[in-house]
């Protein structure tokens, strides 16, 4: 029995293996190109060809995997470092912001603080807005034209992962030896830690990314 | 037999445009086909073989990750649009994208007008 396998998806199915990154741009990605090569197909069959030499014709056109890949997994690896680093400038203020708020409006604690809390709180505050600077300074980054280092997108991992842990640790100190929350501080400290969650989430896969190049067992077609 | 000796002049013709040369102008020809309006990543690239003369061989895989680091950048925006039926990515020109194709159209100028002063033949050569 002969197994017969259509170049286009062949073409696209490496091109998939090869690339690593956010999985909606990604998905838009392969989109797009298996899209184009639908054009590029019905173009050669008006020309003449047969289906089966059009799909080849097309894959060849397209150029091999080896070669494109490359250039997509760039931009992918841009997106996520834009990701984090929009992360970063959009939560790290609003989090300063609501444990202010929350401080000054005297529901969060009724006991007075621990006595390394001012410190700590002034801490805090002076990382967040290191942090959130770093982060805004690489977010502009991304917006240059010319194809983004790798290690824009690695930094962008490693001032969130430095932010979560500087902050948070520092935060969990101050919750741990104060006085018990109150219900507003227990609210506020769980939507923290989703957002920690998610930025240490998204810098990790940053740290990943900027890490990783196009495995070549994984560019082995084309 | 047409079509295939359509090809090979259009390989011929990639010989003396060079590739690499190309893709550091790939930018501003991907901006000068979308100033007459929106278009998706096929047409874009039927847009740059037919006003190159088929001169331009790229492979056409690379035109979607320049779209892409474009829209990054800002120059264009792409959306999802449904077209005929089909589901297709239609890049079109930002301002910022008109801005920059002004900006590199007079560099180019500037720049071809200090080479062609250089490798125009001089009056009387024969």
């Amino acid at each position: 029995m002969t197994v017969t396998t259509d170049p286009v998806d062949a073409h696209v199915a490496a091109l998939e293996r090869a690339l690593h990154g956010l999985d909606t741009v990604k998905r838009s990605m392969i989109a797009e190109v298996r899209d184009g090569l639908a054009d590029a197909i019905a173009d050669h069959r008006r020309r003449g060809l047969d289906p089966q030499r059009a799909a080849a014709a097309a894959v060849r056109d397209f150029g091999p995997v080896r070669e494109v890949a490359p250039l997509m997994q760039e931009e992918l690896t841009a997106r996520q470092g834009r990701r984090t680093a929009a992360l970063v400038v959009v939560a790290f203020p609003t989090l300063l912001f609501v444990w202010d708020a929350l401080w000054m409006s005297g529901l969060g604690w009724t006991a007075p603080p621990s006595p390394e809390a001012p410190v700590l709180a002034r801490a805090v505050d002076v990382l967040t807005v290191v942090v959130t600077a770093a982060a805004f300074v690489l977010l502009v980054a991304t917006f240059r034209q010319r194809p983004l280092p790798r290690w824009v997108t690695g930094l962008a991992g490693l001032v969130a992962a430095a932010g979560v842990a500087g902050c948070g640790g520092m935060s969990l100190i101050m919750n741990l030896k104060g006085p018990a929350p109150e219900p507003a501080t227990a609210v506020v400290l769980g939507i923290t830690a989703i957002v920690a969650g998610l930025i240490t989430r998204s810098a990790i896969r940053s740290l990943r990314i900027a890490r990783e190049v196009c495995p070549p067992d994984e560019l082995a077609i084309g | 037999m047409e079509y295939r000796i359509r090809r090979r002049r259009g390989y011929v013709a990639s010989l003396y445009m060079k590739p690499d040369a190309v893709r550091g102008h790939l930018d501003g020809l991907i901006l000068a086909v979308l100033e007459d309006g929106p278009r998706h990543g096929y047409a874009i690239i039927e847009a740059l073989a037919a006003r190159s003369g088929g001169r331009l061989d790229l492979p056409t895989g690379t035109v979607y990750p320049a779209l892409r680091r474009l829209e990054r950048a800002g120059l264009l925006s792409g959306t999802w649009t449904t077209v005929g039926g089909r589901e297709r990515r239609t890049y079109t020109l930002t301002r910022a994208g008109k801005h920059a194709l002004a900006g590199q159209r007079a560099d180019w100028n500037e720049f071809s007008a200090v080479v062609d002063a250089f490798l125009r033949p001089a009056e009387g050569t024969p």
